[in-house]
C-alpha cells in the first residue's frame, strides 16, 4: 500500500513509523526542511518538502498511484483541502485531522462527498472520549472495549490493601468467566499461568463480559466506586469536549480556567458544568472547591509540567483519581510511576485511531497498550488457517508472551479456556507483548 | 432630540390613523348610522393635522435611538387623543377623561372599559373600539415601519421601542421586512379566527370584532357579558386557542411556518414554559373549583382554561366571573396577571421571557454563593443573554413592582379599597383589563375618579411600552440638546 502522509508532526511521524515498519511504502510531505531531514534520517520513508496541497507536490509523489492519504498538518483547512484534491485524483482512502470544533462537530461536513474525507479525526474529541471511559470506571487505569462493547478489558493496579495479594490465580474464583490476560510487573509484560501469584504493584489486564465486570472486579479484590464529582483544569478543547460528554451523566463537573473571557465563552456553551475562573495551581482555589472530595481530577492545561504538578498536588490534597494530559509521550512512563494514575496524550491517541482505520484486513491491531509494549489484535479465523481451525486452544503452539483473550462466535462473546475449540468464522482477540507480534502473524498463514 | 424629525414622523403616524378611521366610517355608512358624520369629520381632521405636521417639518435627518423613544411614546399619546374624538363627538362618552381612557385601553390592548352598556353603542363605534385594539396589538408604529420601508436603519430603533419583551429580534435582515412578516402573520390569524367564529354561529359583525380583540389580546367585546353572552363551548375553545397563539412570540410563529414544524413550539424554551404555566394554573383552578361547583368536569376545565389563558395573555375576555371564585383560584388569577405572555407577542404583563431570565439568574446567583469564582452565562433558547440584558430585566422587574405599589397607594387614596385598587393597577399595568373587586369582570371603570382614570391610562401606556420607553422621556437629559445648547451661549 502506498501511503502519503502530509505533515510530519508527532502524529504524522508515528503513523509513518508504524506503516513503514509493516512494509508499506510511505511518502512524508513536510513543509519544514529541518523536520523533514529528521524524518528522513530516522525512518525508511521518502520525504518531500513543500505544501501538501500543491500541484507540484502531488506530481512529485505521483498522486495517481497513492492508495491512502493522511493529512495531519497543524492546519485544518490545509488537511481538508489535501483530502479533497487527493480524492479527485483517485486516491481510495483519505484521513484528515480537523481540530476546529466548527468543522469537526459538523456531522454533515464529514459526510459531504465533495470534501472526500473518509475519516475526519478530531484529536481532542478522541482524547475526551478516552478520558470519559476512565472516569466511568475510576479504579481502572485503562479501559478497552471489544466486540461492539460486549467485552471489556480493564487495567487494574493491585494496591497493598487488596486482600487477594499473595493468592495464586487458579485460586481466584469469579461468579462468571474472566481472564487475566497479562500482568505488568516491573515494566515487564507477563502472560500469567494458574500458579502465578498476585503482588502489590502489579497491573492486571482483566478481560470479561462488560456486564459481569463489576462482580469480577469484586472477586479480584477491587471495589468499583462510582465517581460523583469531576474537576477539569484548563478549559481547552479537550476539557470542553469532556465536559460536554459528562453533562447529563449526573456527575458534578467543574472546569477551572485561567482566562476570564474564555470562561465566559465556556459558560455560554455548557449548561450544567460549573465554570470557575482561577489558576489550577492555586491551592486555595482547589481547597475552596473541595478537592478533597473530588473523585477525579483531570489536568488538561496546555503545559505538561503544570499538569504534572497540579495532579501531584491534587493527589496530596486528597483527590481520588488523577488523569493528566501529557503531550510529550516520552514523559508518559515516568509519570505513572510518580503517582499520577493515568497520562493521556491526544497525539498518540490520534495516531492509534488513524492506524486502526488504516489497517484493515484479517489481522489487525485494535489497541496499543503500555506505550507500545503490548498490543491487542483481532483475527478472523478462516478455514485455510490449518494451525488453528478445529483445535483446542491448549494444543495450539502460541508464542510465549501472547494469549487468546476472547472469542466472538455468532454474536456471542466467549472468555476462552484451554479446552475451547477454535472454529472457522470466529473472530478472536489476541493480547501480545510487542516483541512477539511477528511470530504471531506466522500462525495465520 | 430632533424636534422637526419627530413632529414630521408623528404627522405620518396620524395620516395612517386618519386612514384607518375610514373603516368604521364605511361600517357606519353600511349600517346607515348617523355616526358616519362623526367619522366624516374626525378622519379628515386627524389625517389633515398629520399631513400639516408632516409637510411643515419635512426633513432629511436620520433617526437616532433617542428619537425612536420619543416617536413611540408621543405617537401613542397622540393616537389616543385623536382616537378618543369619535367617542367624544358621538356623545357616547361626553367626558374627555372617559374617552381618553377607553381609547388608551384600546390601543394598549388592555380592554378595561368605562362604558356600562356596550350593546347600545352604534356599530361603527364598536368597530372603532375593536380596531384600536387590533392596531395597538402588534404596535401602531410597527405598522408604520412595515408600511414605510424608507425608514431604513432607524426603523429598528422604533421596532425595539415598541416590541414587547427584553430582546427585540429581527426575523428578517430588514426591520421593515420583519415588521411586514409580523403583520402578515397577525392578519392571517385574525382572518382565520373571524371565519371560524362565523362558522360557529356568530354573526359576521361580532365575529370580526371578537377576532380583532382576540388576536390583539385586547379583550373588548361587543356584548356586556363579554364572550359569556354566546354561551357556546366551540366559540370558547376557538377563542382559547387564538388567545394562546397570540401570546406566543410572533417570530416563533414565523419559524413554525418557515420550517413547517409544530414541534418548534415545544422546542422553544420560553414557549414551553408558557404552556406549562398555563397547564399548571388550569389544573390548580380546576382542583380548587371542583369542590364548590355543580358543573361537570369538562365545563369546569373549559371555564378555568378560558380564564387562565385570557388573563395570562392579558386579553381579558370573560366567560365566568372570577371575582366569585374560591381563594386559591382567585390568587392564581392575580399571579397570572404579573406573568403575561411571551416576548414578541401581542400580550402584556412582564412576559414569560423575563421570568425565565430572572429565575435562571437567581439560580446562578445561588450557585455563586457556593462557588465564589464561578463564571456564569445565562442562556435562553440556547442563546447567551448579555449581562446588560439581565440587569435591564432585573431593573424592569423592580420598576414594575415599584410602580404597582406606588400606584396602588395613589388609587387607594382616591377612596378605593385596597384589594380593588391593587388588582386594578396590576390589571392596567399588565394590560389585562378586568380586575377584581370593584373593578371586577362584571363591573366597569366608569365609577372611578377622574384622576384615577388618567393614572390607569398612564399605567396602560407604561405597561404596553414596557416602562423604559415611556420613562426615558421623563429624564431631563432626554430633552437636552447639545446643538441648541451651543446656540444659546
Amino acid at each position: 500500500m502506498r501511503t502519503a502522509i502530509i505533515g510530519a508532526g508527532k502524529v504524522g511521524y508515528n503513523i509513518a513509523q508504524v506503516l513503514s515498519k509493516e512494509g508499506h511504502d510511505v511518502i512524508v510531505i513536510e513543509h519544514d526542511e529541518d523536520r523533514g531531514k529528521i524524518v528522513e534520517e530516522n525512518l525508511d520513508v521518502q520525504v518531500l518538502v513543500g505544501n501538501g496541497a500543491s500541484a507540484k507536490i502531488f506530481a512529485q509523489m505521483d498522486i495517481e498511484h497513492i492508495d491512502l492519504l493522511v493529512a495531519v498538518t497543524e492546519f485544518d483547512e490545509l488537511n481538508m483541502l489535501s483530502c479533497m484534491l487527493a480524492k479527485q485524483h483517485g486516491v481510495m482512502r483519505t484521513v484528515a485531522r480537523v481540530r476546529d470544533p466548527d468543522y469537526a462537530d459538523d456531522v454533515q461536513l464529514a459526510k459531504n462527498p465533495l470534501l472526500g474525507i473518509d475519516l475526519l479525526i478530531n484529536p481532542e474529541k478522541v482524547a475526551a472520549k478516552e478520558i470519559m471511559k476512565l472516569i466511568k470506571i475510576p479504579e481502572a487505569l485503562n479501559v478497552n472495549y471489544f466486540a461492539g462493547g460486549m467485552m471489556q478489558m480493564l487495567e487494574l493496579m493491585v494496591q497493598p490493601d487488596n486482600k487477594m495479594v499473595g493468592k495464586a490465580l487458579k485460586d481466584i474464583r469469579g461468579r462468571s468467566r474472566f481472564l487475566i490476560v497479562a500482568i505488568i510487573r516491573r515494566e515487564q509484560v507477563i502472560i500469567p499461568r494458574g500458579d502465578d501469584k498476585l503482588k502489590t504493584g502489579d497491573r492486571l489486564f482483566v478481560m470479561a463480559e462488560t456486564d459481569n465486570m463489576k462482580t469480577i472486579e469484586r472477586s479480584l479484590g477491587f471495589e468499583r466506586e462510582m465517581a460523583h464529582s469531576v474537576m477539569i483544569l484548563g478549559g481547552s478543547r479537550i476539557g470542553f469536549y469532556l465536559a460536554t460528554l459528562l453533562e447529563g451523566s449526573g456527575l458534578e463537573v467543574k472546569i477551572v480556567e485561567k482566562d476570564y473571557a474564555h470562561c465566559r465563552k465556556l459558560a455560554a456553551l455548557l449548561d450544567e458544568t460549573i465554570i470557575l475562573h482561577g489558576d489550577g495551581s492555586d491551592v486555595d482555589l482547589l481547597q475552596e472547591e473541595g478537592i478533597k472530595d473530588t473523585d477525579v481530577l483531570v489536568a488538561l492545561t496546555e503545559d505538561d509540567k503544570l499538569n504534572l504538578l497540579v495532579s501531584l498536588l491534587a493527589k496530596r490534597l486528597g483527590a481520588g483519581k488523577t488523569i493528566a494530559q501529557i503531550r510529550r509521550s516520552d514523559y508518559v512512563p515516568l509519570i505513572e510511576t510518580v503517582g499520577i494514575d493515568v497520562a493521556v496524550s491526544p497525539r498518540s491517541l490520534t495516531a492509534e485511531a488513524i492506524l486502526q482505520f488504516v489497517r484493515k484486513g484479517n489481522f489487525l491491531s485494535i489497541a496499543i497498550l503500555e506505550q507500545g509494549h503490548a498490543e491487542v489484535y483481532e483475527v478472523v479465523i478462516t478455514p485455510q488457517m490449518s494451525k488453528l481451525v478445529n483445535k483446542e486452544i491448549k494444543q495450539i503452539n502460541f508464542p510465549k508472551g501472547s494469549i487468546i483473550a476472547a472469542i466472538f462466535r455468532q454474536g456471542r462473546a466467549i472468555i476462552p479456556g484451554g479446552q475451547d475449540i477454535l472454529m472457522a468464522g470466529d473472530r478472536i482477540t489476541i493480547f501480545a507483548a510487542a516483541h512477539v507480534a511477528n511470530k504471531i502473524e506466522g500462525l495465520f498463514h | 432630540m430632533q424636534k422637526k424629525l419627530i413632529l414630521s414622523t408623528l404627522g405620518k403616524i396620524m395620516i395612517i390613523l386618519g386612514l384607518s378611521m375610514l373603516i368604521p366610517l364605511a361600517v357606519s355608512v353600511i349600517y346607515r348610522e348617523s355616526l358616519a358624520f362623526v367619522f366624516l369629520v374626525v378622519a379628515p381632521l386627524t389625517g389633515g393635522v398629520g399631513f400639516l405636521l408632516y409637510y411643515c417639518f419635512k426633513t432629511e435627518d436620520r433617526m437616532r435611538p433617542k428619537d425612536g423613544f420619543a416617536v413611540v411614546t408621543y405617537g401613542w399619546l397622540i393616537a389616543s387623543v385623536f382616537g378618543a374624538l369619535p367617542y367624544l363627538f358621538s356623545g357616547a362618552l361626553p367626558h374627555f377623561a372617559d374617552a381618553f381612557f377607553e381609547t388608551m385601553s384600546g390601543f394598549t390592548t388592555t380592554g378595561s372599559s368605562v362604558i356600562d352598556n356596550i350593546e347600545i353603542l352604534p356599530k361603527g363605534l364598536l368597530l372603532w373600539r375593536s380596531l384600536t385594539q387590533w392596531l395597538g396589538g402588534v404596535g401602531i408604529i410597527v405598522l408604520f415601519v412595515a408600511l414605510l420601508s424608507t425608514l431604513g436603519v432607524s426603523g429598528m430603533q422604533i421596532f425595539k421601542a415598541e416590541m414587547t419583551g427584553p430582546i427585540a429580534e429581527k426575523i428578517r435582515p430588514r426591520a421593515s421586512d420583519s415588521a411586514k412578516n409580523i403583520w402578515l402573520i397577525y392578519i392571517a390569524l385574525t382572518l382565520i379566527q373571524t371565519i371560524l367564529l362565523a362558522l360557529c354561529g356568530m354573526d359576521w359583525f361580532d365575529a370580526v370584532n371578537h377576532a380583532l380583540a382576540t388576536t390583539s389580546t385586547g379583550g373588548f367585546s361587543t356584548k356586556n357579558s363579554s364572550l359569556g353572552y354566546f354561551d357556546n363551548a366551540l366559540i370558547e375553545w376557538i377563542t382559547i386557542i387564538f388567545m394562546l397563539l397570540c401570546g406566543v412570540n410572533f417570530s416563533v410563529h414565523y419559524q413554525v411556518l418557515k420550517q413547517k414544524s409544530l414541534a418548534i413550539f415545544f422546542k422553544t424554551k420560553v414557549t414551553r414554559i408558557y404552556l406549562i404555566i398555563i397547564a399548571a394554573a388550569t389544573i390548580f383552578i380546576v382542583v380548587d373549583m371542583l369542590s364548590e361547583t355543580t358543573n361537570g368536569l369538562g365545563e369546569t376545565i373549559r371555564c378555568a382554561a378560558f380564564q387562565v389563558v385570557s388573563v395570562i395573555t392579558s386579553t381579558g375576555f370573560i366567560t365566568d366571573d372570577y371575582d366569585q371564585w374560591p381563594h386559591l383560584a382567585m390568587a392564581t388569577i392575580i399571579f397570572l396577571m404579573f406573568i403575561g405572555g411571551c416576548a414578541g407577542s401581542t400580550s402584556g404583563g412582564m412576559k414569560v421571557d423575563r421570568w425565565v431570565i430572572l429565575f435562571g439568574q437567581a439560580r446562578h446567583e445561588l450557585q455563586r454563593t457556593l462557588h465564589p469564582r464561578m463564571v456564569t452565562r445565562l442562556k435562553v433558547n440556547d442563546l447567551p443573554i448579555s449581562d446588560h440584558v439581565i440587569i435591564n430585566v432585573a431593573i424592569f422587574f423592580f420598576l414594575y413592582i415599584f410602580i404597582c405599589i406606588i400606584s396602588t397607594l395613589f388609587i387607594a387614596s382616591c377612596g378605593i379599597d385596597f384589594f380593588s385598587a391593587f388588582t386594578a393597577v396590576a390589571a392596567s399595568l399588565g394590560n389585562v383589563g378586568p380586575a377584581l373587586g370593584a373593578f371586577g369582570p362584571t363591573e366597569s371603570f366608569a365609577q372611578a375618579p377622574v384622576l384615577a382614570k388618567y393614572l390607569f391610562a398612564f399605567l396602560m401606556l407604561l405597561g404596553r411600552l414596557e416602562i423604559f420607553t415611556v420613562l426615558v422621556i421623563v429624564l431631563p437629559q432626554f430633552h437636552f440638546n447639545r446643538h441648541e445648547h451651543r446656540q444659546k451661549h
